[in-house]
Parts: structure tokens; sequence; C-alpha cells
């Protein structure tokens, strides 16, 4: 059973009299431990696929199944408790809480869980560990360079042991040496941890090394390349 | 939760301008209203203790049933020689009863041998008053009722007038008068007094008015009778059971009382408390108004400027509830600040007036009185509860469209 199956998804916005349609009916399957990337132009509709596949948003039309649960017929309780235990998310602006250290901010997650606070400490120092921030585990935000804060960004998204990281354009505010550190830091999460991760992109350094590629045009999927990896 | 908590008071520093400006109005809010409470508070506890204590009226007033009647004449509203004595027994039997003052009102003509005045006047115990008034603890118990000698049981012809009296009929302490009055058989008679004090009226006395020991009223109305018993009881015991025991108790005896409380008998503290009263109600509804105002400013902005951060809080699993748990964390952090300083300020008031001193002449007297506040420890604590509840309901109108707004609407919001 694929972690994520789409069919026939779409979303349409309305702004005013306007319609949008963001994503129009795209089906596809996405296995757990894959590492993959939406590609496209802005407006292609790359982020609107996330924010689906994220549970922060509902299809128009169409079902998008979650190890074979339908996302649709969870309230928003039910879509946030979801999201917390499966999937971990990093963004393009960090998204960090400014007024929390690295390692607070970690913790957030599992804090979210009844029952974990003695946990979140511990899971927060081996997650700041795995992305080699156990330094500046003390430091706010502000205090980290860009490319810390979205491996901080990342060690909050592992915390939970998230069975799936979605990243919209992780690499979007990041020099390119700390793009790359960042993505050999993907690849070696998604090897050692099996950790699916799905990314939004159109940064051409990350697409080298990502194995699977799906292409985004006007909201429709126009490509689906499997062992594109460079 | 100490999670929480961090973060709340982290975001309280994080606009500290703001915040400290929130927490000086709720501060100076709650200690202005607990300050006027305080007042208030010394104002009814002096009306109360001057009815109870100075005016010897005691915890109960034992009434004869009937007393005000439509066309009751004074006669009947009146206890006869033998009912008086027996009430005298049965209240020195109750063990909660401390002490028991007999009173007779009397309408008379006082005259000074040239000129002459209507006036009413009321019957007393001189060493019972004198005992009552001397339970009486904190400042009425230093209070000086009158200006002159006390009145006493061996020197009944020894009266006491108010100012009114005195400047209608230009007497001074010392002067012989007359008074003359109805006997209890309907006939006139008179008796010569002397005026040992002269007194202030307060709200509710006429400006007209004497005190005469009981005995020489007797004397003068030729009867043993009184018209009313003032009752004094221990501190603490139920009115409400009290009254209904002597009252019971009475009707044993055959005779038919009705009995009031201290407040029921003062229209002028009634009054004066209902006054104070609204004036406080009024002035706990602005500073609540502006108190809640300020919050749900404070709050409203806090939400609009962390609106991204709402989104990924809310991606990363924090349920709607938790966005109003947060916020309202944070807003009872401020009512608690504010609180705090509200109780420093109030602190600093009362300790402020009780090395000064301030003194005042209140309306209806012309005494000068030194103008206390009371520190209420209920009140306070129930102002407390009150700000921070507020300070609570107020952040959750502030961040309940945030806690339900879109995920991605929050997350893509600039």
């Amino acid at each position: 059973m694929a972690l994520f199956e789409l069919r026939q998804v779409s979303r349409t916005y309305h702004l005013g009299d306007l319609m949008v349609r963001a994503l129009k009916e795209v089906s596809l399957a996405i296995e757990a431990g894959e590492l993959l990337a939406f590609m496209g132009p802005s407006g292609s509709g790359k982020s609107t696929l996330c924010h689906l596949l994220g549970l922060l948003d509902n299809p128009t039309s169409g079902k998008l199944l979650l190890d074979g649960q339908d996302a649709s017929e969870l309230d928003e309780d039910g879509r946030a408790e979801l999201r917390n235990r499966k999937i971990g998310f990093v963004f393009q602006n960090f998204s960090l809480v400014p007024v929390l250290t690295a390692l607070e901010n970690v913790q957030l997650p599992l804090l979210f869980r009844p029952g974990h606070e003695s946990l979140a400490r511990k899971r927060a120092a081996e997650a700041l560990e795995a992305v080699g921030l156990t330094p500046c585990s003390r430091q706010r935000p502000s205090q980290l360079s860009g490319g810390q804060q979205q491996r901080v960004a990342i060690a909050r998204a592992l915390v939970t042991h998230a069975e799936v990281v979605i990243a919209d354009e992780p690499t979007a505010n990041l020099d390119s040496e700390a793009a790359e550190s960042l993505m050999d830091l993907i690849q070696k999460l998604n090897a050692e941890r099996k950790t699916t991760f799905l990314l939004a992109t159109h940064d051409a350094r990350l697409l080298r090394s990502i194995p699977r590629q799906i292409s985004l045009h006007d909201g429709e999927v126009v490509s689906d390349q499997k062992g594109a990896r460079s | 939760m100490m999670l929480w908590l961090t973060i709340a008071c982290r975001n309280l520093f994080r606009n500290h301008r703001r915040s400290l400006f929130t927490i000086l109005a709720i501060g100076f809010g709650f200690a202005g209203v607990t300050l006027f409470s305080g007042f208030v508070h010394y104002i009814s506890s002096s009306l109360r203790d001057m009815q109870i204590y100075g005016r010897a009226g005691g915890h109960l007033t034992v009434l004869k049933k009937n007393w005000n009647a439509p066309g009751a004449i004074e006669e009947e509203a009146s206890f006869t020689d033998e009912e008086t004595a027996l009430i005298e027994k049965v209240l020195a039997e109750e063990p909660n009863v401390v002490a028991v003052s007999p009173g007779t009102g009397l309408s008379a003509i006082l005259s000074n041998g040239e000129a002459s005045s209507i006036c009413y006047g009321f019957g007393i115990s001189p060493s019972t008053v004198e005992r009552i008034r001397n339970t009486a603890r904190g400042l009425l118990g230093e209070f000086r009722y009158y200006e002159g000698d006390p009145l006493s049981d061996e020197k009944s012809y020894g009266i006491g007038i108010s100012r009114g009296l005195r400047r209608a009929l230009d007497l001074k302490l010392g002067d012989s008068v007359v008074l003359a009055g109805p006997t209890a058989d309907g006939q006139f008679n008179a008796v010569d007094c002397e005026v040992l004090q002269i007194f202030e009226t307060t709200g509710d006395q006429s400006d007209r008015s004497l005190l005469v020991p009981i005995e020489h009223v007797r004397r003068l109305r030729n009867s043993y009778g009184a018209q009313q018993f003032g009752v004094l009881l221990r501190e603490g015991v139920s009115l409400p059971d009290m009254r209904k025991q002597l009252t019971d108790r009475l009707a044993a005896e055959g005779i038919q009382v009705e009995i009031f409380t201290w407040e029921e008998m003062s229209h002028f503290y009634r009054r004066v408390r209902d006054m104070f009263n609204v004036i406080n109600r009024f002035n706990l509804v602005i500073v609540l108004v502006i108190a809640g105002m300020s919050v749900i400013n404070t709050i409203g902005m806090a939400v609009m400027e962390r609106t991204r951060e709402i989104g990924t809080l809310r991606a990363l699993g924090l349920k709607p509830r938790g966005v109003l748990v947060l916020f309202a964390l944070e807003s009872a952090l401020i009512g608690l600040c504010g609180t705090g300083l509200g109780v420093l300020l109030l602190l600093a008031g009362w300790l402020g007036m009780d090395i000064a001193k301030p003194t005042w002449i209140p309306p209806q007297i012309n005494v000068e009185v030194p103008l206390q506040v009371h520190l209420v420890p209920e009140y306070i604590v129930l102002c407390a509860v009150g700000v921070v509840t507020l300070a609570v309901l107020a952040a959750l109108i502030a961040s309940r469209r945030a806690a339900r707004m879109e995920v991605v609407d929050a997350l893509g919001h600039s």
C-alpha cells in the first residue's frame, strides 16, 4: 500500500469572482521511503500539492489517502493529530518560533502530544545531534545562520520520528554551500532512517541528487521521472 | 506546561512596551477599584459600628408587634411595665446576648424659660450605652460622641441636646431647661433638666434631638415601660437565627414582638451603602472595560503579528483550541502582572494614608474624622480573579479568529 495515494485530486481557489484551478485532477502514488521532488515554475501547483499532502488543506474534489485512510474524513483535530504523528514540515522561511531556543523549537511537536513532555527534551537533543547542531541548542533563531535554522527545522520535523517530511522550497533562502550541505543531510536521513522526503523546489542544485522528480505545469503533472538521480 | 509558560513569558517581553502599558492600565485600574472599595468598606463598617455601638442600637432591636400599624398611637407601640420587666429577664438569660439597652421615644417641648422648641427625645440607659460603646473597636472605640460630660444613671436629670437644639434655644453646657411632654395616660407633664452634653446628629436623626436618661423619661411619662430594646450580641452570632430564637422565646412568654436587624433599623446606612455600591459598580465597569479593551488590543496585535507562527504551530500538530490556550496563557500572565502591580499600588496607597493620616468631615456630621481605606482581602482576591478571568476572556475573543483560520491561510499571512 502506498504511503500517499492521490486520485483525481483538484484544488480550486476563489479569489473574488475569479476561480483559480491550482491543481487539476492529479493522480499519483508515493511509496514510503521515497526521496521525491515536485518541480515547476511559480504557480505550477507545487506548494498546493505540498499543502494537500501535508493535510494542511483539503482537495476541492478527488481523494487523498494517507496509509489507506481518506484524509477528507478527518475533522480538524484528527488532521492535526495525524500531521503531528506522521508528517514533518520544513518551510522556505524556516518558521522557527523566535522566542524559543533551537532545542525548545525542536521539542515543540512532541509537546502537542499529551504525556510526551519528559521525552521531548531527550528526543530534541538527539534530533539536534542528528543534524549536527548540538553546540547551538541554546541559541535562538536570530543567533543562527540560515543554514543552521533550516537544520533546526529539519530536526523539528524528525523529532516525532515522522514517516514523511514535506519541504517547501527548503533551499530558497540558503547560499550554495548551505543548500548542498542541507541536501546531503536529507539524503543521509532518507538513506539511514528511510524517512520519506517530499521536496517542492525549482532549485537545480537539489534536483541533481533526487531520484524521483515530478514536474507540474499549470496544476497538472506533466512528467514523473523515476531513477532520475544524476 | 513549562514550555508554554516560557513562550507566554518571552512573548510578553517580545513587545515589552505594549505589554508594559497594558499591565500599567490593569494595575492602576485594579488599585483604583480596590482603594475605592476599601474606602467604601471603611464608610460601611463605620456606619455599621455607629448604629450598633455608637447609638447603642445593638445587633437586634426588639419592638412590639404591629408597632407601626396604621393609626397606632404611641402607647400601643410601647411595652407595659410587666412586659418590659419580662423581656429584660428573658434577654438576660440568653447566653449570646452581651447587653440590652432599653429605649423610649418621646415627642416633647424643650424650653429655656424664654423660648421653647419642639424636639424628639430618646430615653436611654446611660450605663448600658456606655458599656456598649466601650465594646466598639477601632476608630469608633476612640470616637468622642459629644461635647461636655457623659450622661449618668445617677444624675438622671442631665440630658444631651443636638447642635440644632442648642442653636434654636441658644443653650450652653450647664444650662437648666424644662422638658415637657405627655404622660402614658395622656396627661401633660414637665420635668427640670440640665444640659450635660451637646452631640452631633447623623443622617437619619432629627436636627432637634435630645438624649435623656430613661429614668427621667419614665418620670415624665409616669410609666416604667419601654418602646424598644437594643440587643448587643456576641460577634459572629447569626442574626436571622437569633432573631427567630428570641421571637419564639418571647412569644412563649406571651409577648408578641417584631425584631429587626441593625441594618433594617438604619435607613441611613442602607442609603449610603446603596449609593456607594452604585458608584463602585460604575467604577468597576469603567475599569473592566478599559482593562478588557487594552488586553484585547494587545492580544489582537500579537495575533496579527504572529499569524504565520500560529500557522507553523498548527502545521506541527497544534489543535485550534491549543492556539486559544497559548494566547489565554499569555493574557492571564498580563492579568497577573497587572494585578501584582495593582496590589503593590494599593499597599502603597494604604501605607501612604496610614502615614499621612488625612482627615475629613463626612456629610451629615460636623466632626473631623480620620480618612481611612480598609484592606479587604476577600475583595482583593475577588478583583484579582475577576481581572485574570477578564484577561483570559479578552484573549479568547482576540484569538478565536486565528484559531479558526485555515492553516494554509495562516502560513501565507504577511
